[in-house]
């Protein structure tokens, strides 16, 4: 019996000490140590900087934001699988969905990892001073940046200036007025424009993807222009238009104060690469670029035609074709819609716009962005090959979705798209979120609604007509006809670039332009002529009034008592 | 009264040799002397053996006969040894006195099965009359009238009484008391006999778990257990997808009860129900505390069966079933396809696609080439598949050893149809070789030793299919996915109006829309097979430590599974073609040319062979003290048990916990019963400090059935009532391991100047005051039995879950971090309550006929009380989703009819739900809020959940002569499906429903319309409202089977000791409330492989 005792000792002996509960996994660290170290609070900031948008084709389904706003009629409409686009025109926006344009949380969180950083980097030891003192300035815009992004969709929102702690009384959080939610952009963005250790530009490819004191700059008048504009500045009041111009003129002029930056030459081929870090760059007008194409953005905006695409993406609708001017005589082709529909066109007689030949003689820049009926695609292996849209050609208009490799309007995109390009080779077109040309018209717009069609009006919104190849706006318009011609340079010069769906709000003619866009149907005659027939792409639903401003989510509207109370017009 | 004075694991080397030396003492102590230093037992009549006689006896090596002769010498006793067993009784059968004329009554009594019975007490009633059977089950007894009422008894068999009338012989078959008295029920970690459980339990036998032909042991537990709900997710071969739940759901975490076989976790799916003694579901607080921090969702415990038959017993079973899908999408022909397709269109304001005569000609066939009716059903499914199932065991047990030993095959088919020369097998289909071996061994008087090995192996094949390539992780993809979803997601993908599924030439055709054509996917793109093999071993040696003290003994555990897994991806690629029709050039027939083009550029490959293996492995150590000791009256047990566990999935740091559990259980005369129960364990989920919880639940019974006023009543013939209340916990608290500390991490990426091109990585910041889900379990039992015939258990349970952890929803968005990286809290609050009531009734009508009925019905409601939910605005109609509801509740869109016209539009709310305008035809929703719009604020609270608050079922068997029959139907209500996708909607192709959808024509004509308007815009109409949420409840003929056994002597003649011969099926038939019969109302979508249904012929023999 005791042999069978310690037998039974020993298997005890044997199996234990096998549970262990202090398990301790690899790598994991605390805030606090991020904050003990120089490199580890650098890596911090470039967290920071993860929450920039992609922009460009990075919405829903490999879209563009285009097809949201009346340049473009997205292809993969009335297909089975509803991307972004095809969610906004339907009005898919509603408090507790939106449709795939929501920076709510990805701002938030941006500006809530800037303030961590802002109020921790403070402690930390830098070897060199200076370096730290970039690191903070970059921060600051980072803030800025994103707060803009946040503001330009969801109106004025509280004012962080440190990340709220686990004891935090949100309830207690109430909106501010507009003008105290600018004031903070305007503060950091004044902050890093004054700290001389941010560079003005990012000259070593290294560095690319850092911001600079023209990124403050930029941000700093496109937020001021909006503030200033007719759904931020209901009483017109003329401060806000001055400084906005002060803020482009005085950004025009840092910029491009020893030509450190100026307007590239060839403005088609500008889209169709990034930046380069070279001591004399090529690119010098991009002030911030967030993302690059890759190899599927072209198979993705694609005309049938072409070996590799998957669908023809955003198709530019009739109305962008309309807004592109005649170079000939420097004047609009078309003035506007005797219907609603925009069915039929007023056409500027003087213009010499030839309705049989819709396609001639317009302004240099249509032909950089659109791809149209009878264009020449410079290569699909190794030929020139004529863009057939119309019925019956290869790149043919089809009306009748789920066809989403063809065109839904008669166009295709051509901006940011090398035609070079062959199968799904990559494409090296960059998103530019800020390029100088942007600040010409921003200054050219509020000095305008500042002080009339001044001098300095003309000559900043002719600088971008000189380098397109356009001539000169005559010398005797009236203050409201330089707006609608200001308005239409930006629609033109900024056409794809994500300016629109966000120009039409502040300008508050979202009903104007967004109930219904049109696209071209074009017969082939025998006679090999064409005939052209303007028909609607039906009822958008995304118009109203309350898409002016987004809806403040639903869970921040439940959370936040004051949300509620003042949640956006409409919602 | 009968008493039998077994004492488990009580072992001598050398039982035959008896030594005694005892002086004085009463027969009763010398009897129970030799009990326990041999393995002899004794049965006998207390009347009949003079217990108190004092008697001297010293002998040595002696055989039990002698010292029984010694014993009762002189006496008018006599005995029988029956291999262990030693029945006592009186010599002669009574002597006549002569008082009264007597007569004299005489007769046999035996079981069902023919075995006399020995030792059966035969009392006349309300007299001190009586005597027992013999060893051949004969009696004889003196009556004085022919009203004497002979009552016969017999331990473990139900009590009958006779009147004698004129009769000289009566024989009587006794009934086996199943539920009853000596019945052992397994419970944690220890078996207690049914009489004395306090908590709420229930348990099935090997017997009704063989009824069910399925080849996954959770699926036979369906409708079997009152408080177990299982749903049949998948009807695929080897991918169980059975969902489980105790007493319905408790929690938003893990929810499913943990299953122990033979009290190790492992998993129900691969067992060989043959090698099944038992499964028994513990459900209150008092069962499941023991398990502490694990018990709150219930436990699953299946015990392996063990030998048990003197004789070495050989038993093989062979069967072989049909299987096919009762339920299928099934798609209209292409004929009325192109008639809706221009409906469609033309509902749209566009073109009709196709024209009168390609119409015509769809529907006349003529031309099946370019107007083809393809059946992609037939082409791509089997009528019926076929599984077989092989098992032999051999179980017996000798003086020192105990064994069972099972080997077991089966093979399931799979339902989808192959192309028969190919170089590999891609069909789905599931072999699966099962071992076990349970051995006991008789160490000495005090020690013994066991040990269970079992392993199973399982070959699970299926085609590529595209998940497989797809995806990145191999392992994942193959126990997360099914390479059948996307097979029948793109069969249905497919219009009947396309031809198919090949070229003339054998190329797989397809179309734009369609990019992996299913017949492609299945046929075409290689196979994948994975191999789990698993090996469980668990050893074990238990010591009487009566030594010590009488009672006391111990137990040590240590058991060992391995699991690995090997995937095997043989995958290819396949050259698509399209059928081009050219409607301007004719062929010389003067028919349209046609020819096939490829679609893409996708080549025909070769096979690229891939592989990845997971391995897991599973080790526990268990310590048990165990006390049982009867002191008069007083009935005490003790268990303390030491426990720890560790488990390692893959390359993941191990999962460990250990513990302790405690049971101290006291019965009164067993009328009175009371018990408490314990766990204490901790587990590495949670910070240090916070580790260990304990968990006790108290627990009591009233066994009034044994009280003086009902002992001898006729009519309730039992009667417990039963009380416990505890606290257990649960630790399974999602997915993402150590919760309790923050997870930063550097990582590279982002700016290459900035950090030296490292990103901080904030995934998580840890909650460290991270505990357990607590649950707060109350249970009130009443067992009644009435006339030995009737009985019911009833048991009503609440239970309040609390320190759910959940996700923090009133932390806005803004505060910088997604609800991914907050810390989530131990908040969350459910309440969950119901009932089961289980009504049984058997009653032997004859010798030949017996019937037992069941049925039972279980509700289970759960109610969400505390959410962390925020507030919705005002306006919204129903201000909380999930506060104050059930788990799971949908809110949907109530559907008040059709828009009959634009008038009717425009007099109505605004319907601003798709964007789309609506359109007469459309559903009219209504405006619950009343603002004028219909909007997300309009949402209401519809139906139930996926998991029905009621589940009912009952089962019937009957037995006459050689024949048996039983039949189970189960049932659930109170459950919803949303009903969408392939098969409902109308976006990828039609179905019935959509033929009589709603058109102007129809609606002003008055027909039948069963669908709304049908278009191919986003449309308000196929969404989640209430007509596309609907109510799955069902009652299903679940398992029927008919036995024949054949008798005794043919099957002697042939071989076998018996031979048995069956029939049985599996969902033979379904009743539900669903709109259509497209769907399973378990598996409310269409690209899940779809429940089956089995026919199985089975034959058993034993030798």
């Amino acid at each position: 019996m005791m042999k069978q005792i310690i037998y039974f000792i020993s298997t005890l002996i044997f199996v234990t000490s096998c549970a262990d509960l202090d398990i301790q996994p690899d790598g994991r660290i605390t805030l606090a140590d991020v904050f003990e170290d120089e490199t580890k609070t650098e890596a911090f900031l470039n967290t920071v900087y993860t929450f920039a948008p992609a922009y460009f084709w990075y919405y829903t389904n490999q879209s563009m934001l285009a097809g949201s706003s009346d340049e473009a009629e997205d292809s993969m409409i009335g297909s089975g699988a509803p991307n972004i686009n095809a969610r906004w025109i339907a009005g898919g926006l509603t408090p507790a969905n939106n449709p795939g344009i929501d920076l709510y949380s990805s701002m938030w969180r941006g500006i809530q990892h800037a303030n961590i950083f802002l109020e921790n980097i403070s402690s930390v030891e830098f070897e060199d001073a200076n370096r730290k003192e970039r690191l903070i300035g970059e921060a600051k815009i980072l803030r800025a940046f994103y707060y803009w992004e946040l503001v330009k969709q969801y109106g004025p929102m509280p004012i962080f200036e440190k990340a709220p702690d686990v004891n935090f009384d949100y309830s207690s959080l109430s909106r501010p007025e507009m003008q105290d939610i600018i004031d903070f952009i305007v503060q950091d963005c004044d902050d890093a424009i004054t700290n001389m250790r941010l560079p003005l530009r990012v000259y070593y490819g290294a560095e690319a993807g850092r911001v600079t004191r023209a990124v403050a700059h930029a941000i700093k008048s496109q937020a001021l222009l909006y503030n200033a504009s007719p759904l931020w500045n209901p009483g017109n009041q003329t401060e806000k238009w001055k400084a906005a111009a002060d803020a482009a003129k005085q950004a025009i002029e840092t910029l491009t104060a020893n030509d450190v930056y100026k307007l590239v030459d060839s403005y088609g081929a500008y889209f169709l690469t990034g930046m380069d870090y070279e001591d004399n760059p090529k690119d010098t007008e991009t002030i911030l670029q967030t993302s690059g194409s890759g190899s599927l953005f072209i198979a993705n905006h694609s005309i049938p035609s072409r070996p590799g695409g998957s669908k023809a993406g955003v198709c530019p609708t009739q109305e962008l074709v309309d807004a592109y001017e005649m170079l000939e005589t420097g004047e609009p082709a078309i003035v506007g819609y005797e219907d609603e529909e925009h069915l039929i066109p007023i056409i500027n007689e003087g213009s010499g716009y030839d309705p049989k030949n819709p396609y001639m003689g317009r302004d240099p820049r249509f032909y950089e962005t659109i791809w149209y009926n009878g264009a020449l695609y410079d290569n699909i292996n190794g030929n020139v090959h004529t863009v057939e849209t119309f019925i019956g050609g290869s790149d043919q208009l089809l009306k009748v979705p789920p066809y989403t490799r063809n065109t839904h309007t008669g166009y295709y995109l051509r901006k940011f798209i090398d035609p070079r390009i062959q199968g799904t080779q990559a494409s090296t077109a960059t998103w530019k979120k800020y390029r100088l040309a942007e600040l010409y018209l921003n200054l050219a717009e509020a000095e305008n609604e500042l002080n009339g069609p001044t001098q300095e009006a003309y000559s900043a919104v002719n600088k971008i007509r000189e380098r397109a190849g356009m001539k000169e706006l005559p010398g005797n318009l009236t203050k409201d006809e330089m707006r609608l011609r200001i308005r239409n340079e930006r629609r033109v010069e900024l056409a794809f670039e994500e300016h629109r769906f966000w120009d039409v709000r502040r300008w508050k003619i979202l009903s104007q332009t967004d109930k219904n866009v049109t696209g071209v149907e074009i017969i082939k005659e025998s006679n090999n002529s064409f005939v052209y027939y303007r028909f609607s792409l039906g009822e958008r639903n995304a118009w109203q009034e309350k898409f002016l401003i987004f809806p403040i989510p639903i869970g921040d509207v439940s959370n936040i008592p004051s949300f509620n109370d003042q949640q956006n017009p409409g919602w | 009264m009968m008493i039998c004075l077994g004492q488990f694991f009580l072992w001598n080397s050398n039982a035959q040799a008896i030594t005694i030396h005892q002086t004085d003492k009463s027969v009763r102590e010398i009897l129970r002397v030799i009990e326990k230093t041999s393995d002899m037992v004794f049965f006998y009549n207390n009347n009949d053996v003079d217990l108190n006689r004092k008697v001297t006896l010293k002998v040595s090596d002696e055989s039990i006969e002698k010292v029984l002769d010694l014993l009762f010498a002189g006496t008018q006793t006599t005995y029988k040894v029956d291999g262990r067993q030693v029945y006592i009784m009186k010599e002669k059968v009574e002597k006549t006195t002569a008082q009264q004329p007597k007569r004299v009554v005489q007769g046999n009594v035996s079981d069902y099965d023919g075995n006399p019975l020995i030792g059966v007490t035969i009392r006349i009633k309300d007299t001190d009359t009586g005597t027992t059977t013999d060893i051949d089950g004969n009696y004889r007894l003196n009556v004085t009238t022919p009203y004497d009422i002979l009552i016969f008894s017999y331990i473990g068999f139900i009590t009958r009484e006779e009147i004698v009338r004129e009769r000289q012989i009566i024989n009587v078959t006794l009934e086996e008391d199943v539920g009853q008295l000596d019945e052992v029920v397994v419970v944690g970690f220890a078996t207690q006999k049914k009489e004395t459980i306090t908590g709420s339990v229930a348990s099935i036998q090997t017997k009704e778990i063989k009824q069910s032909p399925a080849a996954n042991l959770a699926v036979s537990l369906t409708g079997r257990l009152p408080g177990l709900t299982a749903i049949q997710r998948s009807g695929e071969p080897g991918r169980d997808m059975t969902q489980l739940a105790l007493r319905g759901l408790g929690t938003i975490n893990g929810q499913s009860p943990i299953i122990l076989v033979d009290g190790i976790e492992r998993s129900l799916t691969y067992i060989d129900p043959n090698e099944v003694e038992s499964v028994t579901i513990l459900k209150d607080a008092s069962a499941t505390a023991v398990y502490g921090v694990r018990g709150a969702n219930g436990v699953i415990l299946v015990t392996t069966r063990r030998g048990t038959s003197d004789t070495p017993e050989i038993g093989f079973t062979a069967e072989l079933s049909l299987q096919d899908f009762p339920r299928f999408v099934k798609p209209v022909n292409s004929y009325q396809h192109a008639i809706l397709t221009n409906l469609v269109l033309e509902n749209d304001g566009q073109e009709k696609r196709y024209t009168a005569r390609d119409i015509e000609m769809f529907r006349t066939g003529e031309d099946p080439i370019r107007y083809p009716n393809t059946n992609w059903r037939d082409q791509l499914i089997n009528d019926y598949s076929i599984q077989q199932r092989y098992n032999l065991n051999v179980t017996g047990k000798g003086k020192f050893v105990k064994y069972f030993v099972n080997a077991g095959y089966l093979n399931q088919g799979g339902m989808f149809k192959v192309e028969k020369d190919l170089p590999y097998d891609p069909s789905f289909k599931l072999d699966r070789y099962s071992f076990r071996s349970n051995i006991d061994i008789n160490l000495s008087r005090n020690l013994m030793a066991y040990l269970n090995v079992a392993g199973y192996l399982e070959k699970q094949n299926m085609p590529q299919g595209v998940l497989h390539i797809v995806g990145g992780d191999l392992n994942a993809n193959l126990s997360d996915n099914s390479p059948a979803w996307h097979i029948l997601a793109y069969m249905n993908d497919l219009p009947p109006t396309l031809p198919g599924p090949t070229t003339p030439d054998g190329e797989v055709l397809t179309t734009q829309t369609v990019p992996h054509p299913a017949f492609g996917q299945l046929n075409r793109s290689g196979y994948a097979q994975q191999n789990r093999n698993n090996v469980t071993a668990t050893y074990g040696m238990e010591y009487d430590l009566s030594a010590v003290t009488e009672g006391l003994s111990t137990k040590v555990e240590l058991s060992f599974d391995a699991n690995s897994t090997n995937n095997l991806f043989a995958s290819r690629t396949y050259e698509r073609y399209e059928q081009i029709i050219d409607r301007n050039i004719q062929d010389s027939h003067g028919m349209d040319s046609l020819y096939y083009k490829r679609l893409n550029d996708i080549e025909n490959t070769p096979l690229s062979i891939r592989g990845g293996n997971s391995y897991s492995q599973y080790t526990n150590f268990r310590g048990y003290l165990n006390y049982h000791r009867k002191f008069s009256e007083h009935d005490v047990t003790g268990l303390l048990l030491y426990q720890q566990q560790k488990i390692i999935h893959g390359q993941q740091l191990p999962y460990n916990l250990e513990g302790l559990a405690t049971r101290v259980s006291y019965n009164y005369d067993m009328r009175y019963f009371a018990e408490f129960n314990a766990g204490y364990n901790g587990s590495e989920q949670f910070a240090k400090g916070n580790r260990f919880g304990f968990f006790p639940a108290v627990s009591g019974a009233w066994l009034a059935s044994n009280e003086l006023f009902l002992r001898d009543n006729r009519i309730i013939t039992h009667l417990k009532l039963r009380a416990s209340h505890g606290k257990v916990g649960n630790d399974r608290i999602g997915g993402t391991r150590f919760l309790y500390m923050d997870n930063i991490s550097v990582v590279p990426g982002g700016l290459g100047s900035l950090g030296k091109g490292q990103l901080i990585n904030i995934s998580l910041l840890g909650n460290k005051a991270l505990t357990w889900e607590v649950a707060n379990k109350s249970n009130l039992g009443l067992d009644f039995e009435l006339l030995h015939s009737i009985t019911i258990n009833m048991d009503f349970f609440k239970e309040k879950r609390s320190n759910i952890l959940r996700r923090r929803n009133t932390i806005p968005a803004l505060n910088g971090f997604s609800s991914g990286v907050l810390p989530p809290a131990n908040i969350g609050i459910i309440e969950n309550k119901g009932y089961e009531i289980e009504l049984i009734y058997r009653k032997s009508f004859t010798r030949d006929l017996f019937f037992y009925s069941k049925f039972n019905v279980n509700y289970a409601r759960n109610k969400q009380i505390f959410a962390d939910e925020p507030l919705l605005p005002e306006e919204y109609a129903y201000r909380y989703r999930q506060t104050g509801y059930r788990i799971g509740q949908p809110f949907v869109y109530m559907v008040e009819g059709y828009f009959k016209d634009e008038e009717e539009i425009a007099n109505s709310p605004v319907q601003n739900i798709a964007g789309r305008p609506t359109m007469p035809g459309d559903f009219k929703y209504k405006d619950v809020n009343k603002d004028g719009v219909v909007d997300l604020k309009d949402q209401v609270p519809y139906g139930y959940s996926s998991v029905p608050d009621y589940t009912f079922a009952t089962a019937f068997s009957l037995q006459y002569k050689s024949w048996d029959l039983s039949l189970l139907f189960q049932g659930v209500t109170h459950v919803s499906n949303f009903y969408a996708d392939r098969g409902t909607h109308s976006k990828f192709f039609f179905v019935e429903r959509h033929l009589e959808s709603w058109t102007k024509e129809r609606a002003e004509n008055g027909y039948r319309i069963s669908y709304p308007r049908l278009t191919g815009e986003s449309s308000p109409n196929e969404i989640l409202n209430s007509f596309f949420l609907e109510d799955a409840s069902y009652i299903r003929l679940k398992n029927v089977e008919l036995g024949y056994t054949l008798p005794q002597h043919v099957s002697r003649r042939i071989g076998p000791n018996s031979i048995r011969v069956y029939l049985n099926g599996f969902n033979l038939l379904t009743w539900d409330r669903l709109s259509t019969k497209n769907f399973d109302p378990e598996i409310p979508d269409s690209f899940t492989y779809p429940n089956t249904r089995l026919f199985n012929f089975g034959i058993n023999l034993t030798f």
